[in-house]
């Protein structure tokens, strides 16, 4: 995968990120809740991928990187989702060109970006 | 299934109750959280096993669904939603594009769910907002698909129907959208049940065709409808539509029974406008064709109703002795908030020009509305923005009060859509 595809894409999208922070006076702590819900579930859909792909299961798959796209995007992560709109679309294709690894590993990377860029987020609200 | 209550539960205060089916957990926190920052109770479920569960024991007022989920899509849910005659309020929510989420609300609308709106993910808080402050549950007894619990339409029940004049007529007028004059009305027949107060066709014509009394029901609403429209329409150039059903079509002594009819009581067959809709025309095309076609010969006008909804092919459509095409109130009430609407209207308006047919909008409900239509060059109009459908003594009260130049200069100050003229 080119690494720079989607570096045209905003890492952090803030106003969405601070439609969540207006919430923390009706829900205190709203922001870790969310990241670590976020955390918990890329860390499930990553520890899952292989034996899915091992078990042909590519639209589990689709599915799986569908609602990270969603997720991504919920939380202003604007790369990650439009990189795990990219896996969603390779796995309705069934990772054709051998392109699995190589996106599963840009997700993680950017994965790390985003929560550091989230928890400074928190940080800078608290 | 996660469930939070803001508030407590206090006696005799309605507390809307919103389920969210959505595998994403990040966004069914977020949705639970704006829900109850607006006063409803919210449970979040993850899959549709957990979701008919707790529809069941909960019976929420509101529901949001994703399309997109492992086992069972959103499709498939909307199905089963319809099979349980849900009254809910549904929202769609997801990261589809728009054009599938469109595609899929028509589904579900058409399946009688009552779909209050979609929304794209990612959204702006505001959105689901604006969204669930405007979304009702339907109530119970207005469920599309009541008759499915039981009640029994025999042709008993018709011919009793009929003899104490249950079936009623309503009256729904057309004006021209270039002078606001009326052209014509519509007459819409209604069931005053004793029981079930006034049933609305859709619910009550599919049954009546099952037992087969289509045909008494389709004379007594022209008895009824030329019979009025003969007192009320003296001295003027108004048109009356009356709507046919496909199974009346078999019948080809039809056109003969109408010329009856209008004779009968001085009408002439040209101020008579028969609709019949798109898919009830193609259901049995020779057939349709003989009789719309003898119709003709007599005089009256033939109007293709809710065009856009069924199926026709060109071919089939440019055989037809059709004089008049109303487009469906599906794809007028949602031009302003859906370009591909606008789109749509836009293409039948050409092709009905093309095939030399008059052009109804129907589903009319604003005069911004009315403006972009009649910059798409539709010549006249029919919806709850004019009037909507009334007892014969409203609508003369309401023909009365009508100024059509009003109408028309309220179009002239009311904004052209960008979408219109010069930029398209």
């Amino acid at each position: 995968m080119n690494d720079g595809l989607f570096d045209t894409e905003p890492r952090l999208d803030h106003s969405m990120v601070n439609q969540i922070i207006q919430l923390e006076p009706i829900r205190p702590g709203l922001l870790a809740h969310l990241i670590t819900v976020f955390q918990n579930n890329f860390k499930d859909l990553m520890d899952s991928l292989d034996s899915q792909l091992a078990a042909g299961k590519h639209d589990s798959l689709r599915i799986a990187f569908h609602s990270l796209k969603g997720a991504s995007a919920s939380l202003g992560a604007q790369r990650l989702s439009k990189m795990a709109g990219f896996a969603e679309s390779l796995a309705a294709n069934k990772f054709g060109d051998g392109s699995f690894e190589e996106i599963c590993a840009a997700l993680r990377a950017e994965f790390g970006h985003v929560r550091t860029a989230l928890l400074q987020a928190q940080a800078d609200q608290a | 299934m996660h469930s939070r209550s803001p508030r407590p539960d206090h006696v005799n205060a309605f507390v809307p109750k919103l389920l969210i089916l959505d595998d994403d957990p990040v966004m069914r926190e977020i949705l639970a959280i704006l829900a109850e920052r607006q006063g409803f109770e919210a449970r979040m479920v993850s899959n549709p096993d957990d979701f008919y569960d707790e529809l069941q024991a909960w019976k929420p007022s509101h529901i949001t669904i994703d399309l997109v989920m492992p086992r069972k899509d959103g499709i498939e849910v909307l199905r089963d939603l319809a099979l349980k005659q849900c009254a809910a309020a549904i929202m769609i929510i997801s990261g589809m594009e728009p054009r599938v989420l469109q595609s899929a609300r028509r589904v579900a609308i058409e399946r009688g769910l009552n779909i209050t709106g979609v929304l794209s993910k990612p959204f702006r808080h505001e959105a689901l907002h604006q969204l669930l402050a405007e979304s009702a549950p339907r109530e119970p007894w207005k469920n599309k698909r009541r008759y499915a619990g039981g009640l029994l339409v025999s042709p008993e029940v018709i011919g009793e129907a009929l003899d104490e004049d249950q079936f009623v007529l309503h009256y729904q007028p057309k004006i021209d959208l270039r002078t606001g004059r009326l052209l014509g009305v519509e007459a819409l027949v209604r069931w005053q049940h004793p029981l079930l107060g006034l049933v609305m066709p859709d619910e009550f014509i599919p049954e009546i065709e099952r037992v087969g009394a289509i045909a008494k029901l389709t004379r007594r609403v022209f008895e009824r409808g030329i019979e009025w429209f003969s007192e009320y329409a003296v001295g003027d150039e108004t048109t009356l539509a009356i709507n046919i059903s496909a199974l009346d079509l078999a019948s080809l002594s039809l056109a003969d029974q109408l010329t009856d009819l209008c004779q009968s009581r001085g009408i002439a067959p040209e101020r008579v406008i028969i609709e019949l809709t798109e898919t009830s025309a193609m259901k049995y095309p020779d057939v349709a064709l003989a009789t719309l076609t003898r119709l003709r010969i007599k005089g009256f006008g033939l109007a293709i109703d809710d065009f856009g909804t069924g199926y026709s092919s060109m071919i089939q459509l440019a055989r037809m002795p059709f004089s008049s095409m109303k487009i469906d109130r599906s794809f007028v009430a949602s031009m302003e908030e859906n370009m591909e609407s606008e789109k749509i209207v836009s293409s039948i308006i050409s092709l009905g020009h093309a095939l030399d047919m008059q052009i109804v909008a129907e589903g009319v409900e604003n005069l911004r509305c009315a403006r972009v239509l009649k910059d798409l060059g539709c010549e006249s109009a029919q919806g709850y923005g004019i009037g909507k459908p009334m007892a014969a003594k409203e609508f003369a009260s309401w023909r009365q009060a009508w100024v059509g130049k009003a109408f028309v200069d309220g179009l002239e100050h009311c904004e052209q859509s960008p979408n219109v003229g010069g930029t398209r």
